[in-house]
């Protein structure tokens, strides 16, 4: 949704015998929704959208598009100024197995697309941008020094630069690594900026809990990064924020109570700081939880989502200036939204 | 007996090792996730049901309970105790193969495609609780083998208590007890089983009725499964449908589908009304003959109920053990032969090939489940409970190959 009120969704869709498709519609600030448009190729399945906006209101969707064999490629497609749809193009290299598409756009139409890519049985992060104008770059690997690496997430500021983040392994062994962007150059080399004893594992709880890494950047410039990797056989819970002078480091105190942790999300708040979610076993139940990260770092208490004697999870943030949080009642199956402080 | 009990034993346990801790030693949760939430819900003091929703029978979900009794992680508790359900279950199939009279390499057959179910199933058996299903009715055979109808009842009690689907089995039972003692023996059976299930129901049903009753409803609701017979035959004909992803599994809808549903249902009830209406004419009152047409008529019970069910989960085919194993004759060494077969293409289906299948990324899993439906098919014909010329099933075991005591007990 962009800040005047116009919303885009996309979905997949599938009519009875064929190809998997990608459908968006839009609403205006007045909530109505337009008849849905296929966005994707028809005749080639296509699956995994994610959709972003840009401050003038215009969508870019990104999705994975089967190719031949096992082989895939990330397309996208971009909403011009008058709201039609220019065709879809591939943004990632043919003859690799892409997958897991993530995207962020910033106010200007600077955009930032990771994913997955399956490269001589190697799973990379590979990347590609789109620059204000709307030029795209040619996509690279930006995990070059690590390998075996999974689930990124970017996240773009609001003067274009973007960041990485992923779970992998290095000569040190597993951990989260990032990658930063600032326009007209390259990625930079991966850093690790947490380790772990090996990959996240699900929460023992019913439906399954996201374990990739997050990242968000902060209206000034700074970002913040979340995620779990198992240590002393559990998945723990680990932040760090990338200060003014470029440098990361773990936010004091450490968010959470130290217990099994999987699921984790921030979001950037239009005020400044951020919101950080996360599912964690507490006392003998899982929790969804929610807690504001202030600049510097973590406020003094989070916020249990669960009522007692109930388990929460699979919390979702919508940051900016009204936050709000949807989780599942796993006790009843039920999708619950709570609006936040 | 002990050194076949201890080799039972050991190649159960061996074959558990090799499959948890070095074939499959990747993290793995399967329903575990579900399992271990009840346990850590009925902790917390909250009640199935009541503050909880949960698709299994009160007493499966104490089991659960229980299994988090055992210290250390919970997966591993778990798994340890589907072991314990395995070795039970071996037991039983060598025990029940030994009364039966089957000989030496049949009564292997049966024990080592038991012991061998980890390898051929995959690690689900380790992440679900169907095992315990099979080691209470392979011991409710060994009991009604051996004319111990409390035992009998109470297992199949038990069973059905934890996951429903075995009260199917009680017109067999009853069937059996009737010609083996009396019909009112057999009445007292039905009603100390009815009795007992019902206590393990009625608290739930007075304290959350609505949610109680989910538990029925759930699993009459669900669409037609896409690894079920009637989604193979939708898929290999290429007929109209679309996906559903629902009640926890991947479906198919559509009208097609939903005729076909029904219609398997149908054909499930006609299979049990005719496997009922041979036993009861192939049975003779206080005859020691028909051993064998009663563990055929269970075992086809269950096979039907496996093949023509709306759904068909990977770990359903662990309810066929071991009852599927233990029939003579050739027809019986096909059984041994297709279900081992079955659970293997199983596997090939599900997990490995089992997202192509759901996405229809290839066709390959599409043959792959037919012809695992197709055995399916086999495996019912080669159970099927059939009358010999003098009442007795033609399995070609002969009286003497029975276990000394049996064959003794028999004549008197």
């Amino acid at each position: 949704m962009d800040p005047t009120g116009h919303a885009v969704a996309v979905w997949e869709w599938q009519s009875v015998g064929k190809s998997r498709a990608i459908e968006m519609s839009s609403a205006g600030p007045d909530g109505v929704w337009r008849p849905p448009a296929m966005l994707s190729t028809s005749g080639w399945s296509a699956r995994d959208a994610q959709v972003a906006v840009d401050g003038a209101g215009r969508a870019v969707v990104a999705w994975r598009r089967d190719t031949i064999g096992a082989d895939a490629v990330i397309e996208v497609a971009e909403q011009r100024a008058d709201g039609g749809w220019d065709m879809p193009h591939a943004v990632s290299a043919s003859g690799h197995r892409a997958r897991r598409p993530r995207l962020a756009v910033a106010p200007d139409g600077a955009t930032a697309l990771v994913w997955e890519e399956r490269v001589d049985g190697t799973r990379v992060v590979a990347a590609a941008t789109r620059d204000a104008r709307g030029t795209w770059s040619v996509p690279a690997v930006i995990s070059s020094s690590v390998r075996s690496d999974q689930e990124p997430d970017v996240a773009i500021g609001p003067l274009g630069a973007a960041a990485a983040v992923w779970i992998g392994r290095d000569h040190a062994g597993i951990g989260v690594f990032v990658a930063e962007h600032t326009d007209g150059s390259a990625w930079s080399t991966p850093q690790a900026i947490g380790r772990g004893d090996d990959r996240p594992r699900e929460l023992a709880r019913p439906g399954r809990a996201a374990t990739g890494a997050d990242i968000a950047v902060l209206p000034d410039g700074r970002a913040m990064a979340a995620w779990t990797l198992v240590r002393d056989d559990a998945n723990r819970l680990g932040t760090a924020i990338r200060g003014a002078d470029g440098r990361w480091s773990s936010l004091v105190p450490e968010p959470g109570a130290g217990g099994p942790a999987g699921g984790v999300q921030i979001v950037p708040l239009a005020g400044g700081g951020a919101l950080l979610a996360w599912e964690e076993l507490d006392a003998g139940l899982i929790r969804a939880r929610v807690q504001p990260i202030t600049a510097t770092g973590a406020e003094a208490r989070c916020a249990d989502l669960s009522t007692a004697r109930s388990e929460t999870g699979g919390v979702r943030l919508a940051g900016g200036s009204a936050p709000v949080a949807v989780f599942i009642d796993l006790n009843r199956g039920r999708v619950q939204v709570a609006d936040l402080p | 007996m002990r050194r076949a009990v201890a080799v039972t034993v050991a190649a159960c346990v061996a074959v558990w090792a090799l499959t948890r801790w070095v074939i499959f030693n990747y993290f793995q949760l399967g329903d575990t996730r579900v399992y271990e939430h009840a346990s850590r819900m009925i902790d917390a003091g909250a009640l199935p049901f009541r503050d909880f929703d949960i698709e299994y029978p009160p007493l499966a979900t104490g089991l659960f309970w229980l299994v988090g009794r055992i210290p250390g992680d919970y997966q591993l508790a778990f798994s340890m105790t589907m072991l314990a359900c395995l070795v039970a279950t071996a037991l039983a199939a060598l025990v029940a193969a030994r009364r039966l009279g089957l000989g030496p390499t049949r009564e292997a057959m049966a024990v080592g495609v038991v012991a061998l179910t980890p390898l051929l199933l995959g690690p689900l058996v380790q992440t679900r609780y169907d095992l315990v299903l099979a080691a209470l009715l392979g011991w409710m055979l060994v009991a009604g083998l051996s004319d111990r109808f409390g035992w009998a009842w109470t297992l199949l009690a038990v069973a059905v208590a934890v996951k429903l689907v075995p009260v199917l089995l009680v017109p067999a039972l009853a069937i059996w007890h009737s010609r083996r003692r009396s019909g009112r023996a057999a009445v007292h059976g039905i009603v100390a089983l009815a009795a007992a299930v019902a206590v393990t129901l009625a608290p739930f049903f007075a304290i959350a009725p609505h949610s109680t009753w989910r538990l029925f409803a759930y699993h009459l609701d669900r669409p037609l499964q896409v690894e079920s017979l009637g989604s193979s035959l939708v898929h290999a004909v290429g007929l109209p449908f679309r996906s559903q992803s629902s009640y926890g599994s991947e479906n198919i809808g559509g009208s097609i589908p939903d005729g076909l549903a029904a219609l398997s249902t149908l054909v499930l009830v006609a299979c049990l009304v005719a496997i009922i209406a041979v036993l009861a004419r192939g049975l003779r009152p206080r005859a020691d003959a028909g051993r064998e047409l009663w563990v055929a008529a269970v075992a086809a019970t269950l096979v039907a109920t496996v093949t023509f069910g709306k759904v068909i989960s990977p770990q359903y085919l662990v309810w066929l053990l071991p009852a599927a194993l233990l029939i003579g004759g050739r027809r019986g060494t096909v059984a041994a032969i297709a279900l081992p077969v079955a659970m293997g293409l199983t596997q090939l289906v599900f997990p490995l090939l089992y997202a192509d299948l759901v996405e229809r990324a290839a066709t390959v899993p599409v043959w792959l489940l037919a012809g695992r439906n197709a055995l399916l098919l086999v495996l019912l014909w080669s159970v099927w409970p059939r009358r010999g010329p003098r009442g007795r099933q033609t399995t070609g075991v002969a009286p003497d190959r029975r276990e000394p005591e049996l064959a003794a007990q028999s004549q008197g």
